[in-house]
């Protein structure tokens, strides 16, 4: 029930919840570590600096 | 029957009951309330959300924040630390005690990007554990109107017939949909100019009265003007997509989709953890 009323409102929001089996820490730190990976590479690259 | 923790065990560590708990905020039902978890937590908690209220993660912040104190028993504290793509609320919840009283959400800009581009004194991996991956929102490619490329290949044709004359607007340089470009431009052999705006309603403005030619933003704040007609849609790139298996290379929808995958604005919760 809680996880129908949650899942609503970040549909609500625009926002789709990960698999059931992504929700863990070790899914977060090997996506992180794969997205580093793959932008900085383009962003240091392209020179793109903070103002 | 929904499978319990094991509180007793838990309860050990609070920092890491701390983590378990919040990765499963989102998802705990409302049987599982832990009236029974006394030794932690026993004060509010924060969540430090990089980004101004009304953003997408201060949304989804609020969201999982009224779960777990529903959840938690303790009041959960949304602190918008907006500033400098992100990084300036990640230096706050790096700095923070790591006892899982503070906890980082956020996503690609803040956690992944402001690393690259931004001089920081964090470690986006090393100090913070990990709590849990929350939602996802695609991010859509979009057009004005009157454009004359019907779909992603006839765009791309155009794009490089014509170079530099393009335009994208961007919701602010650094941002996921600023680098999806240069990706975009890398991958495709394409130049065309970018536009920084603040955030997306000025850029779907100019978008929608045929300043800008392209834009990339969150479908959700797309899709309103594409059923109406205002705006062309060219692509979705969405974390779903990258089931689809087609070569690389190839200039088709697929393509995108599967440079899509790093994409959607993910939505990150870390819990503060400096390491010794």
């Amino acid at each position: 029930m809680g996880d129908l009323l949650v899942r609503q409102r970040f549909a609500d929001v625009g926002q789709e919840i990960f698999p059931r089996e992504q929700q863990t820490p070790e899914a977060l730190a090997a996506l992180q570590s794969a997205e580093i990976e793959k932008w900085w590479p383009v962003i240091k690259g392209a020179n793109i600096r903070g103002e | 029957m929904t499978k319990q923790f094991d509180w007793e065990d838990e309860m050990k560590v609070p920092r890491r009951t701390f983590l378990r708990l919040a990765a499963s905020a989102a998802v705990l039902p409302a049987s599982m309330r832990i009236a029974s978890a006394q030794s932690f937590p026993t004060r509010p908690i924060t969540i430090i959300v990089p980004f101004p209220a009304g953003g997408p993660a201060d949304a989804v912040a609020r969201i999982v924040g009224e779960r777990m104190r529903a959840a938690l028993g303790q009041p959960v504290i949304i602190e918008n630390v907006a500033g400098a793509g992100g990084s300036i609320g990640v230096a706050r919840a790096a700095r923070a005690a790591p006892d899982g009283y503070t906890l980082s959400i956020g996503q690609l800009n803040s956690h992944v990007f402001s690393g690259a581009i931004y001089s920081v004194r964090y470690d986006l991996l090393k100090d913070f554990d990990p709590v849990a991956l929350l939602t996802t929102n695609p991010l859509m490619i979009a057009g004005k109107k009157d454009l004359l490329a019907k779909n992603m290949s006839e765009l791309v044709a155009w794009l490089k017939a014509n170079p530099d004359r393009g335009s994208f607007a961007t919701p602010g340089v650094g941002s996921p949909s600023h680098v999806w470009g240069i990706y975009f431009q890398n991958n495709t052999g394409t130049r065309f100019q970018f536009v920084p705006y603040r955030g997306a309603a000025p850029a779907i403005q100019d978008v929608l009265s045929a300043q800008i030619d392209l834009t990339c933003l969150q479908a959700s704040d797309l899709l309103p003007q594409v059923r109406s007609g205002n705006v062309r849609a060219y692509a979705i790139l969405s974390a779903r997509s990258r089931h689809s298996n087609r070569r690389p290379g190839r200039i088709t929808g697929a393509l995108y989709a599967v440079l899509a995958w790093s994409l959607g604005a993910r939505t990150y919760a870390q819990g503060n953890h400096r390491q010794a």
